[in-house]
C-alpha cells in the first residue's frame, strides 16, 4: 500500500491561471485606495498565486475521499455499535458521481494595512466506475481499484477563474493510504 | 511669504514621498528575501526587512487549504463488502 496515488490535485487545473494574480491584486488593493504600495500588491498577488499552486500539490484521492465520506450508504460504518473499533471493512462500489470542494484561503497581513482573507473555491466533479474504500473506526483510511474521471474548476466569489477543464481519467490500480486518522464518514447536511 | 510657505509644503510633500518610496523599497526587499516556512496543510511566508526596529513580520502571507462541501449525486451502489477483525 502506498501513501500516494500518483495523481495530484494541482494537475487538474490549467498550468497557469492568468486571472489569479490579477484577482488577488485587485482585492488587496482595495485597502490601499491611494495606491501607495501599488507594486507591492502586484508582487503579493503573484507570490500568493504561486504559493496557492504549491499548496494544491496534494494527493487527489485524499481530497476525493471527502466526497465518498458523505455517501449515505457508508454512514452505518460511523456507528461504533455496528462497526466496533478494530474492525476493518472494504466497501466495493459501482458507478457513481459526486462533487466535492476545497477552499484555498489566502490571508495577507501588511504592516499598516488591514489584514485580508480571500477565500477561493476549487470544485471537483468525479465520476467513478469502480472504487474500493477501506474503512476503520468510522473513517475512510484507504482506497483502491478506482477507475473514473475527475474535473476541477477554481472560482472566486462564484466566478470561474478559468474555462472548465475537461475531465481527466484516473486509474488507481494499487491502494493509497490516507493520512491518519483518515477521512471521517459524515452527514453532508453538517458540512 | 507665500513662496516660503509653498516651498515648505513642497519639502513636506517631498519628504512624505521619499518616506513612501523608502517603505516601498523595504517591503519589496522584504518580499524578495521572504522566509518561507512550509507546514502540513499550510504555508507561511514571513518577511522582516533589514533596518526595521519591529521584530514582528511586516508582511505575512498564509495559505491554507480547507475541505468544503461534498454531495453524492444519487446513490453509491455498493457491490460487496469485506469485513474482518484486525
Amino acid at each position: 500500500m502506498s501513501d500516494a496515488s500518483g495523481y495530484k490535485l494541482r494537475e487538474l487545473l490549467p498550468a497557469k491561471i492568468d486571472s489569479l494574480p490579477g484577482v488577488l491584486r485587485s482585492e488587496l488593493k482595495q485597502h490601499d485606495p491611494n495606491g501607495a504600495l501599488g507594486h507591492v500588491w502586484t508582487h503579493l498577488g503573484s507570490t500568493a498565486a504561486d504559493k496557492m499552486a504549491d499548496e494544491l500539490d496534494v494527493d487527489l484521492f485524499e481530497v476525493l475521499a471527502h466526497g465518498w465520506g458523505v455517501a449515505r450508504e457508508l454512514r452505518e460504518y460511523a456507528d461504533p455499535a455496528k462497526h466496533p473499533p478494530g474492525k476493518r471493512a472494504v466497501v466495493y462500489a459501482g458507478k457513481h458521481k459526486f462533487t466535492t470542494a476545497v477552499h484555498p484561503t489566502v490571508e495577507i497581513t501588511v504592516e499598516g494595512y488591514p489584514a485580508r482573507t480571500l477565500r477561493f473555491t476549487l470544485e471537483l466533479v468525479a465520476t467513478f466506475k469502480t472504487i474500493a474504500l477501506g474503512i476503520e473506526n468510522g473513517r475512510i483510511v484507504d482506497a483502491g481499484a478506482g477507475t473514473g474521471e475527475v474535473s476541477a474548476q477554481l472560482k472566486y466569489a462564484n466566478e470561474p477563474l478559468h474555462p472548465a477543464v475537461v475531465s481527466q481519467p484516473v486509474n488507481l490500480s494499487g491502494r493509497v493510504k490516507f493520512k491518519a486518522p483518515g477521512i471521517a464518514i459524515r452527514d453532508a447536511a453538517t458540512d | 511669504m507665500a513662496a516660503v510657505a509653498l516651498g515648505g509644503s513642497l519639502l513636506l510633500v517631498g519628504g512624505l514621498a521619499a518616506r513612501v518610496a523608502q517603505k516601498r523599497v523595504k517591503l519589496h526587499h522584504a518580499l524578495e528575501n521572504a522566509i518561507v516556512t512550509a507546514r502540513l496543510g499550510s504555508i507561511e511566508v514571513s518577511a522582516v526587512p533589514d533596518g526595521f526596529a519591529l521584530q514582528a513580520p511586516v508582511v505575512q502571507l498564509r495559505i491554507t487549504i480547507n475541505p468544503g462541501a461534498s454531495a453524492m449525486d444519487g446513490e453509491l451502489p455498493v457491490i460487496r463488502t469485506e469485513v474482518r477483525h484486525e
